[in-house]
């Protein structure tokens, strides 16, 4: 009996050491993930001093994106604070006090928003990156001329913080570090001349991705958006109910959609073009046929 | 024979009894009042709880759990509830069993504002309460700031000990005063970086734990030692209290929902995850701060004062215990599986080998557990029962009458400590049979 309570007792110190093992693996192994360097060639991106984009809204909107997360004045935010999984801290974008505005030169600006990548050379943590740099050079110029336009704020904030029940994530979903999935030598896109067509319709349809899913057919999870193909929720819509939906927030059917899972305050800002050209994107899309439970519909 | 005398206590009776008839009939009449107003405080501000919980609370993780924002509600609402009607109890019958004990009243005091602290910190600031309901939030919210420190510092015996912490505890009351009356104050906390906050919440809370653990070792008698060990069980929860209430009311007391987009990059899973961990720590933190009027109702009341050693013995053992051997399953659980899923489908076999393993380490292991608590926490009942294993070896080769009378005198005053031990043995008679008795 002495001896298989020994043996037991050495198998459990075992196990507890390859626990042990473990648990300090997963921290190095996101660690050298969190701090790997990423040398990559920026491309020049022409930087107006008077934000102009002309008849076109696209650019302020994807300024009002960035708001969701980096506050409405651009000050930053917390947004999670969780010492098991994560403190996710989405900075001060303006010159005031803790913001990065005043130190960010063009070049860092464009090497954040289009690779995902901060000063330090270091990936940032998920910024949303791999979506935003579907942004041509003209459009990106003028959403770094927005932000850098916006009264300063002084607002100090911590660190972002991945806690240990988030580097098991991090081990499983490398999207959370941008720069570690992103293409660093492809080009920027080519915008398409502006105006109702399907090319121009495409290339402003690119940010509904981050909720309607890459094929537009919806996220089946709380908060996901829901199916934008021909066979899925807006089968039945014409382009007056697309664009009435978007600009007030009602479905044709009454149904009001929440403001905080489909922010019609900063989509209906688009002009009646652009999102004409949007709903004849969406009609080339091949149907796919699922339904998606959302708080939105 | 052995006689022992052993030392005896003669605290039971009123140890900080209230001088003149006008005081404590006032501070009688006080505890009433402020009972009546918090747990009126409390059940007219539900519906505003109710509502300010299911608007502030995301809706995402709920629905990936299934549950509703009025399900969740109710839930933390339940749990405030059940705190606060427990403390109020007990301080209750603290206030009915000793209503002309000051530190007793003081308790009792505490018990109810603490009890309900945390739904009232919520509300702290709220536009959906009338100002004149917020004053008496307020100064609910100031009693319980202010009692859940002192006490620390008076417990038991109503004394400041040390005589410093008189200081500290004015020091306390001023800044309590500023930090919940005058937030605009240059001296009132909330205007201070949320880091230095609590660190000053946590010095506080550490000086009272410092006195507690000075009067224990320094002051004390017996008696009041059994008494601080309890109180010191359950004041090391409540002095979590202050530092979570000036969190609430700097973070405004609600959540900020993480934007969708966010929502969509990270995943669900991940906030789900840290929503599930979030109200495991809200649920554990409700059940551990009934230990708060637990552990005072039987420090205060003694009631069976003298099976608190055993109860807390057993506590630390089983509790230890039990969280040993569920970690051992639970981990080699998923191991087991990791490592046989090469070879097989079926995981009942990791379960059976990790049950088996976990029955036979049961009784090793309580027996380690056992022997490291009483090595640490109760040194005289491991040195006793050394020394009596000890004793009881040395029998077998011990011949000589007056060795052993010595030696039994000395393993009487090392393992029970009387006041004084003597033996007493008949001297030698001999018998019809010729055998010799002895009388000493």
């Amino acid at each position: 009996m002495r001896n298989v309570l020994k043996w037991i007792g050495i198998l459990l110190g075992g196990l507890l050491v390859v626990a042990l093992v473990v648990i300090v693996a997963i921290f190095f192994l996101t660690e050298s993930r969190i701090n790997e360097t990423y040398a990559v060639f920026v491309t020049a991106v022409d930087i107006p001093d008077q934000p102009e984009s002309g008849e076109r809204n696209y650019p302020s909107v994807v300024v009002d994106v960035c708001r969701d997360c980096h506050r409405n004045d651009l000050a930053g935010q917390v947004m999670e604070d969780d010492p098991l999984t994560a403190r996710l801290v989405a900075p001060n974008l303006t010159a005031g006090k803790g913001g990065i505005g005043a130190e960010f030169t063009p070049e860092d600006w464009t090497r954040a928003i289009r690779h995902g990548i901060g000063r330090d050379n270091k990936s940032l943590i998920v910024m949303p990156s791999s979506d935003l740099n579907v942004l041509s050079n003209t459009d990106l110029g003028i959403v770094i001329s927005l932000v850098k336009d916006t009264p300063p704020v002084d607002n100090e904030l911590p660190d972002t913080f991945i806690g240990p029940m988030g580097r098991i994530f991090l081990m499983q979903e490398p999207g959370l570090l941008p720069a570690s999935v992103i293409d660093h030598s492809q080009q920027p896109p080519e915008m398409p001349e502006p105006g109702v067509t399907v090319e121009y319709g495409e290339y402003l349809s690119h940010l509904c991705a981050l909720c309607h899913g890459k094929d537009f057919a919806g996220i089946d999870d709380p908060g996901g958006g829901m199916n934008l193909t021909p066979a899925g929720d807006l089968g039945g819509w014409s382009e007056t109910d697309f664009i009435e939906t978007i600009r007030t927030g009602i479905a044709p059917d009454g149904e009001e959609l929440d403001q905080e899972m489909m922010p019609v305050g900063i989509w209906g800002k688009l002009s009646d073009d652009e999102l004409k050209a949007i709903w004849m994107f969406l009609q080339t899309l091949p149907p796919v046929q699922t339904t998606t439970t959302t708080p939105a519909e | 024979m052995v006689e022992v005398k052993a030392r005896t206590d003669h605290t039971n009776g009123n140890d900080t009894p209230m001088q003149g008839q006008r005081w404590l009939v006032l501070a009688r009449l006080g505890w009433l009042i402020v009972t009546l107003l918090t747990l009126a405080l409390v059940f007219a501000s539900l519906p505003a709880r109710y509502a300010q919980l299911t608007r502030s609370v995301d809706q995402r993780p709920l629905l990936e759990l299934g549950i509703s924002a009025p399900t969740y509600a109710r839930y933390i609402i339940t749990l405030d509830v059940i705190v606060m009607l427990f403390s109020v109890l007990i301080a209750a019958y603290i206030f009915f069993r000793r209503p002309d004990d000051w530190v007793a009243l003081l308790v009792a005091l505490t018990l109810v504002t603490n009890g309900s602290i945390l739904p009232l910190a919520q509300l702290f600031g709220s536009p959906d309460v009338p100002s004149a309901l917020l004053f008496v939030d307020n100064l609910v919210i100031y009693l319980g700031l202010v009692s859940s420190v002192v006490l620390l510092y008076v417990f038991p015996n109503g004394r400041f000990v040390p005589r410093a912490t008189v200081f500290l505890a004015l020091t306390w009351v001023l800044l309590m005063f500023f930090a919940i009356f005058m937030s605009a104050s240059l001296l009132s906390m909330s205007g201070w970086p949320v880091l230095l906050q609590i660190m000053v919440v946590a010095a506080w809370a550490g000086t009272g734990l410092f006195a507690q653990v000075f009067r224990y070792q320094r002051v004390s008698r017996p008696i009041q030692r059994q008494q601080t060990k309890w109180a010191m069980l359950g004041l090391s929860a409540a002095t979590i209290g202050p530092i979570l209430v000036l969190v609430i009311i700097q973070s405004g007391g609600t959540e900020t929902a993480v934007p969708n987009v966010m929502y969509q990059r990270m995943g669900s899973a991940f906030f789900t995850l840290g929503f599930v961990l979030r109200m495991t720590g809200v649920t554990l933190f409700k059940l551990v701060s009934l230990l708060f009027p637990l552990s005072f109702a039987v420090a205060v009341l003694r009631y069976r004062l003298w099976d608190i050693d055993i109860i807390i013995r057993r506590t630390l053992i089983y509790g230890a215990l039990s969280g040993t051997l569920v970690f051992v399953y639970l981990f080699g659980i998923i191991l087991l599986q990791q490592i046989l899923s090469a070879f097989t489908q079926a995981s009942q076999l990791a379960v059976v080998i990790s049950t088996l393993a976990t029955a036979a380490l049961f009784n090793p292991l309580r027996r380690r557990i056992q022997d490291g608590i009483d090595r640490q926490f109760y040194r005289s009942r491991y040195d006793a029962e050394k020394i009596l294993a000890a004793f009881g070896a040395g029998l077998r080769e011990q011949v000589d009458l007056d060795e052993l009378s010595d030696r039994l005198l000395v393993v009487v005053e090392e393992t029970m400590q009387p006041e004084h031990a003597s033996l007493w043995l008949r001297n030698p008679v001999f018998g019809s049979g010729g055998e010799k008795n002895d009388d000493r």
